[in-house]
């Protein structure tokens, strides 16, 4: 029985994965195939085809464990999905349709003759958070500390509160830098998280400590650096004498504690109708060590902040005095933060849906 | 917007090297974006005489030219043209890439050494368009005769230069920097060198004599002067339309503008040069075209009407509109006013009147003009901004000046200036106390004033009452309050010299935002449980969710989507998912996918706030398994909410009205005998199933594939993140597993609550876990599921017969509630 040249085959054979495969589409694949119960057997029971496989993962020289690990697992699921379906195939052949839809009970934790090997039970790999979701929190966090309380945007706003609360009159070219999604509805698809100003200023009495984390959206074509769907974080910050200077100060402690380290920074100017002065914080690239490189446009700094102390028409508008209060507001892009940190070289992984992409951050 | 730093240069000294120069722009107006050597594209082309010129011997139509470029002697073919003996040339030798038309940054081909039908050609010598300097292709590029054989081209002309262009994304509001003359102010402002004014724009009256002779009489009727504040024109005659100089063509090659003939190119040259646009129409087209001509030109601003076409420069036939300023004749249009002008009164090589004009117009009117007939200029893009009116006047003097030097004309009428609101200087005070609050850096009252003056905004310091008056130019409208100076002491200032501050606050703690917190949580729960978050975009496509068997009609539509696939706001989260599962298939036949969002409900569903739809919060997930392994996820979820009645109920034990309009959208998705509806209290706030067969080979999902959608904004009221605790009993706990036999039909969860339902099982049952349920094949109509019972007392040891008594009370609640019996035999 335990000749050498048998055992030998044995242990050779579950390393042939293609064979594997082979065999399996045969299996599962014929006209009149197997009965689920003998293929279960063949493949999970104690001396299966794919339980031996996965015996045989320890043997592998370390080189070629974590990939050919890897390729076996995606195999065993592969098989383990083919068993489901038969599973049922044979009973709706049995039993007909409205047998199974009959005893079919969602209010159940399974299906009724559910060997334990196939009762429900977690996905076997660690789960993962997506990388929006993970920076985002611990940028909030970072400003929690600093004393602001966070809100949400909505996704659909009114013109109002888009543009003309925030200093933009009608018909103004700067509208024309936001380049606005519309709906049937008459509503915007929010072109920044800034919309929330006007209803923040309104309605927290100073002083204020706020931000606001939000989707954003603009008509703009996508390709490796350019996404029409995106994250801001506004803060908006509202009190008696509060200055330009503590606007730098409070975003440049940001980025330190973000990053863990100094982090250099500089202020362009730039033009948004509802700060006075525009703003745009940017710091050094971290990618490249300011040397240049494509994540900066071989310019050393990222933009990553517009900002700058809040109009007084913003002011007025949400019906607070801009000689008693002053204040400043930011709108930082926090998919920028995403990207920088991990080098993402192509911003369209965020929304792609790719589990490859996705696990790495679990 | 592109710049010319030889060009600033006539305006003030440039002593920071073009590095520094970038740099300094960025912290001080707005981004450079790109910065070229101009002359680096030239730089291998060399000065050719013209030693002998001979036919080709086979080929008509070349010339055959031996030129002497300092060093040697070569042999070019070219092209026919007028050429002759002691001419001055560029050569490009064989090997150097031909710089390439205007605008063009890549270059064209590289030269190269070939033969033309048996005559070896050795480099080339380039037309003016194949150097981007003009746009002639058909002679030669000529040079001045002075020219020295060998010696470096880009030496010859002005080409040696730094084209800057700047983002004009910033300067929205600053018009006055969309010309030369500005950005050489904020250049001069930035190096703190000595700025000089155009002599013209101080002085421009002196330049024409006063007593023009009115040959040619023209008469303007401004019916529009709401959109129009200011129309000039004059009429010129004598016009000899040709090339204009060299250096003006090259100065407009430069940034970006193709030289067309002498009168296009001052218009041209004056609107890059001050940032003013202006229009030459062709006196005799108009007047000949006009019906009611009576020795007058007629000039009519007016709104167009209704129904009213014109056909612009570029041949594109026009519908206007009745909110659209247009230049018209006493009858017809001819230019739309500050957008384009009509075809038929075009300057061509053979027009020799011109009526000059220069208007101003409204920003916000040309700029929904532009937007309305889709025709996006450089003329609209300086009007858009905002334009000051009183540059109409010096602006036309000087295109006379430029008209009568450069092509010949003649002044032939006066000039007319419809003009009635005249803007006027204004001056700003405030207080430097004011401004360095709202800062929050000691600038000096001195410093400032060194600011705003070299701005050009003369200002004066009042001790007495600490303020300072600014004198604002009428150039520069965006300055109207205090906080606008701010702008220009800080930039000018430094931002780079503020030293940071953080706002003082009391240590009070913040208040957490509650629901916010529980998002979180319920990502983190999916996430503990395996679960793999998506991110996907709120917009979707019709197809997708007719794959899955829904209507997106009733969603908010995108009126201008990027793609059709991204027409609708997504009320549901789930199709998004869905979408994303056959690219993972290839490497993942089993995951958990989910997302957690704000949708927006159907039209016809949502309910509204303040005008504006209510946005709720909603979690999906989607398993590629089956029903059941969704159906864990669920149960991890809920439990570790510790929310504390949820059930999944049948489709036919609710009542319809009870179901809330999404679910009951969304419930199309299932098999329809497959899913569920998640109740949290009383309320419906999900639904659960596994995918219809045909949204799975619809959409290629797996046969097994399922999931959930919940409102999270419904089970907000009802999720706890802190537990319910209770110390654990010190007695002991006794397992018993009892195995039901009920009719197939009964529910798992009317046996569940059958068991809990027995009298002292509050009391004594601590938990109950189904361990199998199992049917046998020739028996399908009955079921058994055996239950394993924690049966525990927190304030005594139970006896036997407590614990019996327990049983037979499950036992006998089972039997009432749902006809159920215990099996002769349970695994204990």
């Amino acid at each position: 029985m335990n000749s050498p040249s048998r055992q030998k085959k044995q242990s050779n054979s579950p390393f042939n994965l293609s064979n594997v495969r082979k065999q399996m589409t045969k299996d599962f694949g014929g006209s009149v195939p197997e009965s689920y119960q003998s293929l279960r057997l063949k493949y999970f029971g104690k001396k299966g085809i794919i339980t031996l496989v996965l015996r045989s993962i320890g043997s592998l020289p370390s080189s070629r464990r974590a990939k050919t690990g890897q390729e076996i697992n995606v195999l065993k699921e592969e098989v383990e999905d083919r068993l489901r379906r038969l599973h049922e195939t044979e009973s709706m052949a049995k039993k007909g349709s409205a047998f199974v839809d009959a005893i079919f009970d969602c209010t159940a934790p399974f299906s009724p003759n559910t060997p334990n090997i196939d009762k429900p039970r977690f996905v076997d790999r660690k789960g993962s958070l997506h990388p929006l979701t993970s920076v985002g929190e611990k940028a909030i966090r970072i400003f929690e500390s600093m004393g602001f309380h966070v809100t949400e945007s909505r996704r659909l706003d009114d013109d109002y509160n888009v543009f003309t609360a925030l200093n933009f009159p009608e018909g103004h070219p700067a509208r024309d830098m936001y380049d606005t999604f519309w709906t049937d509805t008459g509503l915007i698809p929010i072109t920044h998280t800034s919309s929330m100003q006007n209803r923040i200023i309104r309605s927290v009495e100073p002083p204020i400590r706020e931000i606001i984390v939000g989707k954003c959206f603009r008509h703009e074509a996508t390709d490796a650096s350019h996404e029409h769907t995106f994250y801001q974080l506004e803060g908006v910050y509202v009190d008696k004498g509060v200055t330009l200077a503590d606007l730098i100060g409070t975003l440049s402690s940001f980025m330190n504690a973000f990053y863990g380290r100094t982090v250099k920074y500089r202020i362009q100017p730039s033009y948004f109708p509802f700060v006075e002065p525009g703003l745009e914080f940017l710091i050094e690239c971290l990618v490249c060590g300011q040397k240049g490189c494509p994540f900066c446009h071989y310019s050393s700094w990222v933009e990553v902040v517009p900002c700058g102390p809040i109009h007084p028409n913003v002011f007025s508008e949400a019906g607070r005095d801009p000689s008693k209060y002053s204040g400043f507001a930011w709108g930082l892009g926090f998919d920028r933060l995403v990207i920088l940190r991990n080098q993402i070289s192509d911003i369209r992984h965020l929304h792609g849906g790719d589990l490859r992409f996705l696990e790495q951050f679990s | 917007m592109k710049f010319s730093l030889n060009w600033i240069k006539e305006y003030t000294k440039i002593v920071m090297t073009p590095d520094e120069l970038k740099d300094r722009l960025s912290v001080s107006l707005t981004e450079v974006e790109s910065m070229e050597n101009f002359g680096e594209r030239f730089k291998d082309i060399v000065v050719g005489e013209v030693e002998e010129v001979e036919a080709h011997p086979t080929v008509g139509n070349l010339l055959v030219l031996k030129l002497d470029i300092g060093t040697r002697h070569v042999q070019v073919v070219v092209q026919r043209c007028p050429m002759q003996k002691g001419d001055k040339v560029p050569y490009l030798p064989p090997g150097v890439v031909v710089p390439g038309e205007i605008g063009s940054t890549s270059g064209g081909d590289r030269v190269k050494r070939v033969d033309v039908k048996g005559v070896s050609s050795d480099g080339m010598v380039p037309s003016g368009r194949e150097l981007g300097l003009n746009y002639d292709h058909t002679t030669v590029y000529s040079l001045d005769a002075e020219a020295k054989p060998g010696s470096p081209f880009n030496q010859e002309l002005d080409i040696t230069d730094q084209i800057f262009e700047i983002k004009n994304k910033a300067l929205t509001h600053r018009s006055d920097l969309f010309s030369i003359e500005g950005i050489a102010r904020e250049i001069a402002a930035i190096q703190k060198t000595k700025y000089r004014p155009l002599a013209w724009l101080e002085d421009w009256k002196s330049m024409i004599p006063a007593n023009i002779e009115d040959r040619l009489p023209i008469r303007i009727e401004n019916d529009s002067e709401a959109l129009c504040k200011r129309y000039t024109a004059v009429v010129l005659d004598s016009v000899e339309v040709g090339p204009s100089p060299r250096w003006m063509q090259i100065r407009l090659a430069k940034l970006g503008i193709r030289p067309v003939n002498n009168v296009v190119d001052i218009s041209n040259y004056l609107m890059l040069e001050v940032g003013q646009p202006n229009h030459a129409f062709d006196y005799d087209k108009v007047v000949s075209k006009d019906p009611q001509f009576d020795g007058t030109a007629i000039i009519h601003v007016r709104m167009a009407r209704g129904g009213e076409t014109i056909t612009t420069i570029e041949g594109a036939l026009k519908e206007l509109h009745d909110n659209t300023v247009v230049i018209s004749d006493s009858t017809n249009p001819i230019g739309i006013a500050g957008v384009m002008g009509g075809k038929d009164t075009e300057i061509s090589n053979d027009t020799k009147r011109v009526i000059f004009q220069v208007e101003n117009l409204d920003q916000y009117n040309i700029r929904r003009t532009s937007m309305k007939l889709g025709i996006f200029t450089d003329a609209v893009s300086r009007f858009s901004r905002g334009l000051d009116p009183n540059r109409c006047e010096p602006v036309l003097y000087q295109g006379m000046h430029l008209l009568q030097e450069i092509a010949g004309a003649r002044i032939a009428s006066k000039v007319q200036d419809v003009y009635k609101d005249k803007r006027k200087e204004r001056s700003i005070t405030f207080s430097s106390d004011g401004c360095r609050a709202r800062i929050g850096e000691d600038i000096t009252d001195d410093t400032m004033v060194r600011i705003l003056e070299r701005l050009g905004m003369s200002s004066v310091i009042d001790g007495k009452h600490k303020t300072i008056t600014a004198r604002i130019p009428t150039w520069r409208r965006d300055i109207s309050i205090p906080e606008d100076v701010d702008e220009e002491v800080v930039r000018l200032f430094g931002y780079d010299h503020i030293r940071p501050t953080l706002p003082v606050r009391s240590i009070s703690p913040v208040p957490e935002n509650e629901s916010r917190s529980y998002r979180v949580r319920v990502k983190e729960i999916l996430c503990e449980g395996s679960g793999n978050e998506f991110y996907t975009y709120s917009f979707v496509g019709r197809k997708l969710y007719e794959h899955v068997g829904l209507d997106i009609s009733a969603a908010h539509a995108i009126m201008n989507p990027v793609s059709p696939d991204l027409g609708y706001m997504r009320p549901l989260i789930l199709p998004s998912l869905v979408d994303k599962v056959p690219q993972n298939l290839k490497y993942r036949r089993e995951f958990a996918a989910f997302e957690v969002d704000m949708v927006n409900p159907l039209k016809t569903d949502g309910s509204m706030q303040k005008s504006l739809p209510v946005e709720p919060w909603h979690v999906a997930l989607l398993h590629t398994v089956s029903f059941y392994h969704s159906r864990k996820y669920l149960d991890l979820l809920m439990s570790s909410l510790h929310v504390r009645s949820w059930d999944i109920e049948r489709a036919g034990k609710i009542e319809p009205g009870r179901i809330p309009a999404w679910v009951r959208y969304a419930q199309d998705m299932f098999h329809p005998s497959r899913f569920g509806y998640i109740l949290a209290g009383a309320e419906i706030i999900g639904v659960i199933g596994r995918f219809a067969d045909e949204a799975c080979d619809l959409a290629g999902l797996p046969s097994g594939a399922s999931g959930f959608e919940i409102s999270l904004s419904d089970l907000e009221s009802l999720i706890s993140l802190v537990p319910d605790y209770k110390d654990p009993s010190k007695f002991p706990a006794v397992s018993h597993d009892l195995c039901f036999v009920t009719k197939a039909s009964v529910p798992y969860n009317e046996l569940l609550k059958a068991v809990w339902a027995a009298e002292g099982a509050k009391d004594l049952l601590r938990s109950v876990e189904c361990l199998d349920i199992f049917t046998e094949e020739q028996r399908v109509e009955e079921k058994k599921t055996t239950l394993r019972v924690c049966i525990q007392s927190y304030d005594r040891t139970l006896e036997k017969g407590e614990i019996d008594t327990l049983r037979s009370s499950i036992e006998k609640s089972v039997a009432r509630v749902v006809g159920g019996h215990l099996a002769m035999k349970a695994g204990e």
